[in-house]
């Protein structure tokens, strides 16, 4: 997708055969996209597999809902990615019902009511070959939503979420390993920001089986966020091996 | 069955049910008691909006009350607002609107559906007690003329409610931007001096084609006020997705198609919200959420 205001237009054109709730709104050079996304979607927990617009009704999980939101484009999209809001009040219903104090429980931040669709270093993965606003919009801002109106219904996510900050660059490390793709191993270290965390990095060998949880809690990283401790092993093994 | 037939089965499926108009008014009442709490009984609080004009549906509604304070409460309109939403504020998650405080969610609403609730603060004009002042928190003006039970009355007595009520669906399930006050008034004036009102279908298309063809620079005015355009805050990308939305419709019931009922079901989206057209995707391992502060 080039860069320009004409291919964004033409995109959220051929986007409203299917969010046809959703307008193109241009602010000097950049551009939102808002109104009401509708979605009908279901999600099989044994494939671990979303299900956009499935063929029947007795699809697992089926889910049809409608939350007002708005995407800001960047004036460099898709250089940059969107961010994405919702701006019904939706969210704050859903806290208010399920006794939530802290908007990052549902994925929001709160400093500036975005939502974090996905890890970065997994936004590089989906889209490597290029961003279109429809593919935005199908594999990550339709599956947060219905992650949510499924989280109000059963009081779950459905296919689990990361933990907050480093801890989830780490953890998406192990699920998505890629040893070859130096570019990726590069794109997951530079993620990383948090000072605890990049002390693991900063030393020799690998990271010890003792260290203590970079979440702050007084107990061992392996035991108290496992699958963080193993990512953030491997990419230190990867890092490392691509440094030298 | 006939077009006239499917139009009114679909809003019969739109009454609100005992439980839910019951619920109604247990916010209702929940609300006016914190609002005379703090007041006494110096403002007036009643129901204004669809709940008052007849043409509320199950679909989608909100509660509107209105709370005015008499001509000499000693403030002024913009100290009411304040007042009122500093009340509110305190036992609620409140939202500024352009001249209401909107409660976005009670506690005790397990039985309704609605998404919200509005509180319209104002002050009479004088002691008739009709006409009132509004604070607006958003625009150019900071205050208003109105006279709800003017609107109340003036949709009422126009014979549209069922139609309003139609129009109203057909604007969720198209997910079309339109504020309801303003289709309201817009029904009641594409249809005034028709005399075949009853007739859903035809009524119905006479809406849709005026949509259409009429608004992209129409004025309207607001019956409680002949110095306000309720279209002046209308903007064109506006009028025009509007209209488009409309004539989408249009092309779905008209000419030969008028008399198929499929097709009007796909006007009023019977089977979903979304495109019909969708092919199912599959995303293997969705990507997870998270949070980075």
């Amino acid at each position: 997708m080039a860069n320009s205001t004409y291919d964004i237009r033409t995109e959220i054109l051929s986007l409203r055969s299917f969010y046809r709730g959703l307008w193109l709104r241009e602010e000097g050079t950049r551009f939102l996209l808002e109104g009401k996304l509708g979605y009908c979607a279901s999600y099989d927990r044994t494939a671990n597999a979303f299900v956009l617009n499935p063929a029947t009704d007795d699809a697992h999980n089926v889910i049809r809902d409608t939350y007002e939101i708005r995407i800001d484009f960047p004036s460099d999209f898709p250089s940059s990615f969107p961010s994405v809001r919702e701006v019904g009040g939706r969210i704050d219903k859903i806290m208010k019902e399920k006794g939530i104090t802290d908007e990052r429980d549902l994925h929001v931040s709160p400093d500036n009511g975005i939502i974090c669709l996905c890890v970065e270093p997994e936004k590089y993965l989906l889209f490597q070959n290029g961003v279109s606003v429809v593919d935005y919009l199908n594999r990550l801002v339709v599956p947060y939503f219905y992650g949510l109106s499924y989280f109000q219904k059963r009081g779950k996510w459905p296919w689990g979420f990361y933990s907050h900050r480093d801890l989830s660059v780490l953890e998406s490390y192990l699920r998505n390993r890629n040893p070859a793709d130096t570019k990726l191993v590069r794109i997951y270290f530079e993620c990383l920001k948090e000072v605890k965390v990049k002390e693991l990095f900063s030393t020799k060998g690998a990271i010890q089986r003792q260290c203590v949880c970079p979440c702050g809690k007084p107990a061992k990283f392996r035991n108290c966020h496992r699958d963080a401790f193993l990512g953030a092993r491997l990419l230190k093994e990867d890092y490392d091996s691509i440094s030298n | 069955m006939s077009v006239n037939e499917f139009l009114q089965e679909l809003l019969d499926s739109q009454k609100l049910s005992g439980g839910e108009l019951d619920a109604i008014a247990q916010n209702r009442d929940e609300i006016k008691a914190v609002l005379t709490t703090k007041f006494g009984n110096e403002p007036k609080i009643w129901e204004a909006g669809s709940k008052a004009k007849g043409t509320m549906i199950k679909e989608s509604y909100d509660l509107d009350l209105v709370c005015y304070f008499p001509r000499d409460c000693g403030r002024d309109i913009k100290e009411i607002y304040e007042d009122v939403e500093g009340v509110l504020q305190a036992k609620y998650v409140i939202e500024r609107k352009t001249s209401a405080l909107r409660i976005l969610r009670l506690d005790n609403n397990k039985n309704a559906i609605y998404s919200h609730i509005d509180v319209v603060p104002g002050r009479f004009i004088d002691e008739k007690e009709e006409d009132a002042f509004l604070y607006i928190s958003q625009g150019e003006k900071d205050w208003i003329q109105t006279n709800l039970d003017v609107h109340i009355e003036h949709v009422r007595k126009s014979g549209c409610s069922e139609l309003i009520k139609l129009v109203k669906l057909w604007k969720i399930r198209n997910l079309v931007q339109l504020k309801t006050f303003i289709l309201e008034l817009l029904v009641v004036e594409f249809l005034k001096g028709s005399r075949t009102k009853d007739n859903l279908e035809s009524s119905f298309k006479k809406v849709l084609e005026s949509l259409r063809d009429d608004i992209s620079d129409m004025r309207l005015e607001d019956p409680a006020n002949s110095n306000n355009d309720v279209c002046n805050n209308w903007s064109k990308s506006e009028r025009l997705r509007i209209s488009f939305e409309a004539k989408e419709s249009l092309a779905l019931i008209g000419g030969e198609n008028a008399n198929d009922t499929e097709k009007w079901k796909q006007v009023f989206k019977e089977k979903s919200i979304e495109a019909s057209s969708a092919s199912p995707l599959v995303i293997k391992d969705p990507a997870k959420h998270w949070c980075s502060p």
